[in-house]
Order: C-alpha cells, then sequence, then structure tokens
C-alpha cells in the first residue's frame, strides 16, 4: 500500500474543468470521512459545493458529480455501486442516479470522486488511467449510439476499460437523457446523461491498476466471507430467482401481484390485462443468461436474445427488465409480443433515455391524440395508438433527436404539457416533473414508497424506500418479531421499534418514522456501494455496515454515528433543493391521486385522502426536524454541524 | 489475514463461458496472496471479449498455487475446484 495513503481510499478527488481543460485535485480529509463517509456522501458534499444555486442544469456552470463508493474495488459483496449527480434538468432539483459501474474501476484508476464542470469547445470525452487525466476529441464519437460509442472506444483504449457514456438522446439534451457504462449498468434517472451532453462529453473512460489498502484485514476478510455466504444462501428470494428474473424477481415482493399483469393509463386506471408477461415467460422466450455489475456474485442483469421476428438472432443486455422494458412498453405503452417489447427497451437504452419517462411521455401524447388535443398535423402526420411497435419506435427515434413531435417529448411529460398549454397535475402523476411508477398507487396501498417518492431529494422514486418497503410488506403478513427483526438490521432504536412496526393507529406499519429510517440506512448503505438487492438477505445490516467500515479503513464509526452521518446527508441534499427554491408545496402530492378514483380489474378504489398525506408529511417533517415548510431548522442543522449551508 | 496457505491438494478448473466478468475471484486472490487490493496483483487473468455482449475470457497463472480463494469466491461456477477441499 503507498505509504500515506488511506486505507479503503483511492486519495484523489478529481476536478476536470472542461472549459479551462485543468484537472485539480482535491484532499480527501479526516473529517471529511467522518462527517460524509464516503462514495453518495461525498459525492452529495461535492455536488452541493460545485452546483451554483439557481443555475440553468443545462449550462456550463452545472457540476456533473460521479462517486466511486468505500467498499469499491474490495472484495465485499456488491460493493461497486457508483452515484452520479448534478442538478437536474428534468425536475430543477438535486438530480441523483446510480449504477453497477465504474466506481471500483474508478478507485483502481486513482479518483474517489470526478467533478466535471465547464463546456469543452468540441466533442470530448475523458480518459483517466493510473491518476492520468486526459480530455481528448471525440468528433468520431458524437452521434454514434450508446453501443458503438463504447465499442469504438473499447477498440481504441482497450476492453479493460470502463466505459460510460451517453447516447444522441444526451447530445440533443433530452431532459431525461441517461448514462450508460458498459452497455448494460445505467444511470437512468433526472436526465443527468443531458448534463453530460451540455458539457460536450460523449464519455468517461476509466482504466487503472493500482491497489486499495485495508486497515484490519483480519476482520475485513471475515465480514466479506460472511457477508458472501448469506448473499449465495438468500432465499428471501432464492438466488436463482434472482438471477433468472432479475428485477422481476421482486415483482412479488414489492407490490399485489394482480397489479402488475395490467395495462395503465396515465391516471393509473387498468385497462384490461395484457398477455401473461411473467418472468417465467420472460425467461423462456427472451432470457440468455445473466450479467453482472462489478464485484457482485448475485448478477440480477439480464442478457436478452431475440429467438424470433424481424430481428431475431440480436441480442443485448438489459439493466432492468422490470423499469427499462416491461413497465414502460408492455403495461405502459400496451406492446404485446414479446420481442417488441425487447425490442423497443434495446432501442431506447441505444439512443440513452429514461425508460420511465419516455414511456409516459408517449402514453400521454396516445391520449391527448385520442382526445384531439394533438393533431396528426403535430404529429407530422403519426397517428398514435396503444401498442403500436411501429410509431413508438419512430417516437423513440424523434425524441432522442428532438425531430418534430420529439422536440416537445423530450421535455419530458410535465414539461409537455406545460408546452402544449395543458395543466400537468390534470395529466400526469409526478413528483415535481419526475413520473411516478404505476406499480405504486397511494388509494391501493398507502406506503414509505409512496411518502418516499415525494419526500425524496430526485422525486418521482422510491431507491431509498426499498428496505421500508419490505417491512411494510412484511408488516402485514408475518409475526411481529420477524418484522422487528428487520427494522433493528435497518437500525430502528429499541424503543420506536413497536411504534414503526404497529404504526399506533394507523393501518400497518408508521410510515413516516419506517420512512425516515429506510432513508437513512439506505444513505449509509450507498455510501459503502452496497446494492439495494443485499438488504433482503441481511448481508449488510447496519451493524455488519459499521463493521465492515471501520475494518476497511481503520477508522472506527459505530452504527450510530454512521446513520447520523446518513442523516446529515440527506438534510443536505434537501438544503440543495431548499436552495433552489424547493418548499412544502414541491412534495405535495400527485393531484390524480387525490382526485380521481382508481378503477382496476372490476374493482374501484376511491381517491386518496389528501388530508392523510398532509397529516404523513407533518409527521415526517417534524421527525426530522424541519420546520411546516420543510426547510431543517437551525437547531436541526446545527446538531448535524451543517451551521455553514 | 487468513491467507495465503496452501490446505488441500486440489486443481482448479477453469470455464471461461461461465464467468460474468464480476472479478471477486481477481479480488480474493489479490487480498490472500498481497493483502491488498489491485487487479494485476491477482493469479486469475479476465479478459473481456469486446466482439460480444459480456464475455470473458478466463486464465490462470503460472503463479497460482491452487489454493482455492478465487473458487471461494466465484459464484457463478467459472472456477471450480477439482479433487480438493476449499479454503
Amino acid at each position: 500500500m503507498r505509504k500515506g495513503a488511506l486505507s479503503g481510499y483511492a486519495g484523489n478527488m478529481l476536478h476536470v474543468d472542461l472549459s479551462e481543460g485543468t484537472v485539480h485535485r482535491l484532499p480527501i480529509t479526516h473529517e471529511l470521512i467522518v462527517n460524509y463517509i464516503g462514495g453518495f456522501g461525498f459525492t452529495a458534499k461535492l455536488v452541493y459545493d460545485f452546483v451554483p444555486a439557481g443555475i440553468d442544469p443545462l449550462s456550463p456552470g452545472n457540476a456533473l458529480v460521479i462517486g466511486a463508493p468505500v467498499l469499491g474495488g474490495t472484495f465485499a459483496p456488491t460493493g461497486g455501486r457508483t452515484v452520479v449527480m448534478a442538478k437536474s434538468p428534468l425536475t430543477g432539483s438535486l438530480g441523483i442516479s446510480h449504477m453497477g459501474e465504474p466506481g471500483a474501476m474508478m478507485k483502481f484508476a486513482g479518483c474517489d470522486q470526478l467533478v466535471v464542470t465547464g463546456k469543452a469547445v468540441t466533442p470530448s470525452y475523458i480518459k483517466i488511467q493510473n491518476g492520468d487525466v486526459q480530455i481528448a476529441q471525440a468528433d468520431h464519437l458524437w452521434g454514434l449510439d450508446i453501443a458503438a460509442t463504447t465499442d469504438a472506444l473499447w477498440r481504441e483504449l482497450g476492453g479493460e476499460f470502463y466505459v460510460s457514456c451517453i447516447g444522441p438522446a444526451g447530445e440533443h439534451l433530452v431532459r431525461f437523457a441517461n448514462i450508460i457504462s458498459n452497455k448494460f449498468s445505467t444511470a437512468g434517472r433526472c436526465g443527468l446523461g443531458a448534463v453530460m451532453g451540455s458539457k460536450n462529453l460523449k464519455a468517461i473512460a476509466v482504466f487503472g491498476d493500482g491497489e486499495i489498502g485495508v486497515a484490519r484485514r483480519s476482520r475485513f476478510g471475515r465480514i466479506a466471507n460472511e457477508a458472501f455466504r448469506k448473499l449465495m444462501e438468500s432465499q428471501s428470494p432464492p438466488l436463482d430467482i434472482r438471477r433468472t428474473y432479475g428485477s422481476l424477481s421482486r415483482l412479488s415482493y414489492d407490490y399485489p401481484r394482480e397489479n402488475w399483469r395490467l395495462r395503465y393509463r396515465r391516471d393509473g386506471r387498468a385497462v384490461g390485462p395484457t398477455e401473461a408477461f411473467d418472468a417465467v415467460q420472460f425467461d423462456r422466450r427472451l432470457r440468455e443468461r445473466n450479467v453482472t455489475c462489478f464485484a457482485c456474485p448475485i448478477g440480477c442483469k439480464q442478457e436478452v436474445r431475440l429467438k424470433q421476428g424481424e430481428f431475431a438472432g440480436s441480442n443485448f443486455a438489459i439493466s432492468c427488465p422490470m423499469g427499462t422494458m416491461i413497465r414502460p412498453f408492455s403495461l405502459q405503452l400496451a406492446v404485446d409480443k414479446y420481442e417488441d417489447v425487447a425490442r423497443c427497451a434495446q432501442v431506447n437504452n441505444m439512443y440513452g433515455m429514461d425508460a420511465h419517462v419516455i414511456d409516459h411521455a408517449i402514453k400521454l401524447f396516445i391520449e391527448l391524440q385520442h382526445q384531439g388535443i394533438v393533431t396528426r398535423e403535430m404529429t407530422d402526420g403519426l397517428v398514435l395508438d396503444w401498442g403500436d411497435t411501429t410509431v413508438i419506435m419512430e417516437l423513440l427515434r424523434r425524441t432522442a433527436l428532438r425531430e418534430g413531435v420529439g422536440d416537445v417529448l423530450a421535455e419530458g411529460p410535465v414539461g409537455a404539457c406545460r408546452k402544449l398549454g395543458l395543466d400537468p397535475d390534470e395529466y400526469v402523476i409526478h413528483a415535481k416533473g419526475n413520473p411516478i411508477s404505476v406499480l405504486m398507487d397511494p388509494r391501493i396501498r398507502f406506503g414509505p414508497e409512496v411518502l418516499g417518492a415525494f419526500v425524496n431529494p430526485r422525486r418521482g422514486h422510491f431507491d431509498f424506500h426499498r428496505p421500508a418497503l419490505a417491512v411494510a410488506a412484511m408488516s402485514a403478513d408475518l409475526p411481529y418479531e420477524r418484522v422487528a427483526e428487520a427494522c433493528k438490521r435497518l437500525g430502528v432504536p429499541e424503543g420506536e421499534m413497536r411504534q414503526v412496526i404497529t404504526g399506533e393507529g394507523q393501518s400497518c406499519c408508521d410510515v413516516a418514522r419506517l420512512t425516515k429510517y429506510s432513508e437513512d440506512y439506505s444513505i449509509v448503505t450507498y455510501c459503502l456501494g452496497v446494492c439495494e438487492m443485499a438488504f433482503s438477505c441481511g448481508a449488510y445490516d447496519i451493524e455488519i455496515c459499521a463493521h465492515i467500515f471501520s475494518a476497511l479503513t481503520g477508522i472506527e464509526l459505530s452504527s450510530r454515528e454512521l446513520l447520523q452521518a446518513g442523516e446529515r446527508i440527506w438534510t443536505l441534499q434537501r438544503m440543495f433543493n431548499i436552495r433552489e427554491g424547493d418548499t412544502r408545496k414541491d412534495d405535495r402530492i400527485a393531484r390524480i391521486y387525490t382526485q380521481q378514483k382508481l378503477r382496476t380489474l372490476g374493482k374501484e378504489y376511491p381517491a386518496f385522502s389528501e388530508a392523510a398525506f398532509t397529516r404523513t408529511l407533518d409527521e415526517y417533517y417534524a421527525l426530522r426536524g424541519w420546520d411546516e415548510e420543510g426547510t431543517p431548522t437551525k437547531a436541526t442543522l446545527a446538531r448535524l454541524s451543517l451551521q455553514n449551508v | 489475514m487468513t491467507g495465503p496457505r496452501r490446505s488441500h491438494h486440489g486443481q482448479i478448473r477453469v470455464l471461461s463461458d461461465a464467468c460474468r466478468g464480476c472479478h471477486l475471484c481477481q479480488l480474493a486472490c489479490s487480498f490472500y496472496k498481497t493483502g491488498v487490493f489491485r487487479l494485476s496483483n491477482s493469479r486469475v487473468g479476465i479478459r473481456r471479449n469486446v466482439d460480444k455482449i459480456e464475455r470473458y475470457g478466463v486464465s490462470l497463472l503460472d503463479t497460482c498455487d491452487d489454493c482455492g480463494w478465487c473458487v471461494r469466491f466465484c459464484g457463478y461456477g467459472a472456477l471450480q475446484m477439482v479433487g480438493g477441499k476449499l479454503p
């Protein structure tokens, strides 16, 4: 190990200014580690420090920060999860997105965090190799899709490089463009690919052969071995189920099964069952084999091979078969044939767009054309309809290239409504511009995933709330002791256990309290780089997180100290959004939930009570130490050593 | 430090087709043989086949002593121990 190097960290945070063509190295201090742990926490701190308040997200002043996790580069299983942040061009708030790579390779290349500011004069890519940073010209890559860009850089630089790039959508500043690493690992949410495009930055290629030191080897090895064993022996769900069905395996754990065989419309109303697009059929008809992120023994990503139709024989990787393939193109847009669903997902990926947003946008336009609001002239003659694969593929192309009607779709469903002079709250279920998954609905069940979608700094997603969702689902079926065990893994104190689980008067769990604990725990795991797939099998409870962090770095932090750092990071993210002008109104529940009934499979659910949401939000703010407007109080900021933000 | 040591008399078999490129075997080898994580310290080589989606070639260097730590951390069956016990 290098003399004086920090165990567990590469030891460098790099700031690349594309306007100036300069590279600066920022120090990692003991104080920074104790307060922000590393990985996600460092990224949150850097994006707070580097992004000026009120800036246009697509202007050179926005900062794109990519964070490598604390466990990245070690054999702690699933520890390579990487985070990307910037001010989001989709929501105007903090943009956060995760992917399984390339964080570990960043650390081998000598880089814990990469901050990119400014704008290159011509198309460029950043190459980082063993601590050396180059800004190289990328004229020959501009216009290429994700796969072609990655292949070109692998040919130029070698297959050992980890390539993260944008497709045509990022170049054309589509507000929900994504970043894809090594062709499959996707930082999909919040339009951070458009931030790259706005900087003329086509790709980041990383390789290194540096070393990651370990402070307490025997202890670290023992904990990592145990985590590996737990993952391999997991029964919730079993490993082979996770591998075979990827994110589909979580469906029966996350949602009532009757929820996901439906075809949805934008108001959440199911209009009839699709062809049974279930996990078994996915395996039989499309799946080739599983694909994995760095240091992950689960391998939940999937390689798909088309066996029939025009594109028979072609194969490609899908990061999330549920979120990027089946939900958007089967449930949302009603494409029926398996091969067509997969083909839509592949084309969308190659353009580099967030499937969670484009499906809502296209769905909106289909309905608006049926209502006569969007005319055929506006779509250049295209007749929009459910399940029309040819038209959907053409809309994907036009959106990615901002051609014709695609220029409106590229604003996202909320931005598109505004361009058309419509009130987006009447047409889109969203949280500050980020559409919300149709698979969850408070009219059927109100749980932490719903509250989470609105209080999450990146909005519209419950990536910090999956542990809470798991606990909430358990609380409906399992004995108190089993649920308490899961809560303990999250770090819920004994004194609050009964309150969290029984909700004291609420229907199941205490949604606000469970949401808060889930967020603090998830922040810790994201700092370490642990994938959410690892929570349910118990491989990384909060005590194990503390032990493995201390063994790797030699810095002793208790689980309580880690959770407090998690709370600090969560609050700092809130302050980022407060600085951008967010208030309580930006946390309000989507109007369609509270004003429209939900009819599905012969059942009718009443509109959700806005008062119930308001009450839960009040409780949540109080637990967080935020005032009625959702602003952290001075006392809270002082308690978390955030007085200066 | 649990390794390095030789605790059996088996031999490691490589099945490249099963490799998913997670690199856990390399990391385990590097850690138990040299005490740090560094890919080139590993006695296992993994090369991405850039012409095919997520296909890898796995090889063992001559310095490999079949200690089996790489096999223990291979979750995909690309490395298997024949005729011996894992550490």
